[in-house]
């Protein structure tokens, strides 16, 4: 269950328009690295993760998401106002414009809408917590190249402030990770499968299980 | 709306805090000295190198968090009796705040006073043109108040019945919904309540992450429960001076105002 509050989690103030970079910033909505896979991601990770210090995290990094998801939409909405014909026509908005008018809709930079296979649940811890170390890790690099691609500091600051959480996000991963190796033979990190479904396979084998 | 009030109709909330003889919550209460749950001693295997001292010990230590925060119930130093809690409070200063008298106070606790004068100190000047303390619906002791008022079932008030129509008040934004514009300045201290409290929401957030991976970081905790303090008296105070922050926190003295006042996307943070 969430509960929605009507405030931004970074603030938004955007005076000037600029559609093409609002078809660019909407990657950060819903491309390959962007926040609707990662709040995607943790939300659905949660509920086979064997752990509950770490199912916790995954589920305040995975609703922190959902705020990036409005900061994201809330950029692009600001930098599409008021729009003139030729303002339209004249940037690589058009074909966007052609869609979906104004309305928000998750594509990456390159025009592809939204896919679930931009994340990834396996069901084994440290499959799961290595996919969203290096997914935080690519949303950085994400911000970082949109943030080279305007000047516009109303732009930028809130660019900057979610090229942030991705770092804090990663040291907190990277910290769960830690946490998931105590769990394991300390001599045997990764040869040990902790999620291995141990019953089925003994019973697939014909073995009686524990 | 009669449906509504037949769903809630019994005063079940009151029979569960109230009235029920057979069972003494002072029982299950998880912070009392008899019980010997040591809430760290069991789930601090993990905290990534830090500390692993009780943090009641650590309140103990440094003299008790009285005033920093809003468990008294936990500090030994404090006199703070936690089966009054379910009853009103007399240290309760509502007196001095409102100038009422303090059995009027509804409040359960003495940090989540819910007497009509803190609430109606963010008076609406708007609505009350003879100041503050007008309001009684507020007050969270709804024993003061029978059942239509609590539910709002037979309110004299609609909002599809007010003068202004529903997209005038989409219109203008700022006023959310009020009868008066907002002035300049009123504007300027909106926003800058509205920047303090994203600061604090923001600084709990950080802390909760931090938190989830180092759970017995006393230091962290009690950096919680202070942060946690501050910005629920700001949203408060937003809540009561420019409208709702969430759809729970609606003064319906004003109508249905999760509806009109603006969008956090509207670039007017």
């Amino acid at each position: 269950m969430w509960t929605y509050e009507k405030k931004l989690q970074f603030p938004v103030n955007i005076k000037k328009c600029d559609p093409e970079m609002a078809r660019l910033i909407l990657t950060a909505l819903g491309g390959p690295d962007g926040e609707m896979g990662a709040s995607n991601r943790y939300l659905h990770q949660r509920y086979a993760m064997p752990y509950p210090q770490i199912v916790v995290l995954l589920t305040d990094i995975g609703s922190e998401e959902m705020n990036h998801m409005e900061v994201v939409s809330a950029i692009v909405r600001q930098l599409t106002r008021n729009l003139s014909s030729k303002q339209i026509q004249d940037s690589g908005f058009n074909a966007f414009y052609t869609d979906h008018t104004l309305g928000m809709y998750p594509v990456s930079a390159s025009g592809d809408p939204f896919m679930s296979h931009y994340f990834q649940s396996k069901g084994d811890p440290i499959t799961d917590i290595h996919e969203n170390m290096a997914a935080e890790q690519k949303a950085r690099t994400m911000y970082e190249n949109l943030i080279r691609m305007t000047d516009d500091d109303d732009v930028i600051r809130p660019l900057e402030f979610l090229r942030q959480r991705e770092i804090v996000h990663y040291q907190r991963f990277g910290e769960a990770l830690e946490i998931i190796r105590r769990e394991l033979d300390c001599k045997n990190y990764y040869a040990f499968n902790p999620a291995y479904d141990k019953k089925a396979s003994l019973e697939d084998r014909g073995l009686e299980s524990k | 709306m009669n449906w509504i009030c037949l769903l809630v109709d019994a005063e079940q909330e009151v029979d569960i805090v109230r009235n029920n003889d057979d069972f003494d919550f002072c029982d299950i209460d998880r912070h009392n000295d008899d019980c010997d749950f040591d809430f760290c001693e069991d789930d601090c295997e993990y905290n990534n190198g830090y500390d692993r001292r009780r943090i009641g010990d650590y309140d103990r230590r440094n003299g008790g968090d009285c005033d920093d925060y809003d468990s008294r119930r936990r500090d030994r130093d404090c006199d703070h009796d936690d089966c009054e809690s379910h009853r009103r409070n007399r240290d309760c200063d509502c007196e001095e705040r409102c100038g009422r008298e303090t059995d009027r106070c509804g409040c359960h606790d003495h940090d989540d006073c819910r007497c009509h004068d803190r609430e109606d100190g963010c008076c609406h000047e708007n609505n009350h043109d003879n100041g503050c303390c007008e309001r009684t619906a507020r007050c969270s002791d709804f024993r003061d108040f029978n059942e239509d008022e609590r539910f709002g079932c037979n309110s004299a008030y609609d909002a599809a019945q007010s003068e202004d129509s529903w997209f005038d008040h989409r219109e203008d934004d700022d006023c959310c919904g009020r009868t008066r514009e907002l002035c300049e300045e009123e504007r300027n201290f909106k926003r800058k309540l509205k920047c303090r409290i994203q600061v604090l929401d923001f600084a709990l957030l950080e802390t909760i992450l931090f938190l989830d991976t180092h759970p017995c970081d006393f230091e962290a905790l009690r950096y919680y429960r202070i942060i946690r303090k501050k910005l629920a008296r700001l949203e408060k105070l937003y809540e009561c001076k420019f409208g709702p922050l969430t759809n729970q926190g609606v003064d319906t003295e004003f109508g249905w105002e999760w509806a009109t006042c603006p969008w956090p996307w509207e670039g007017k943070e």
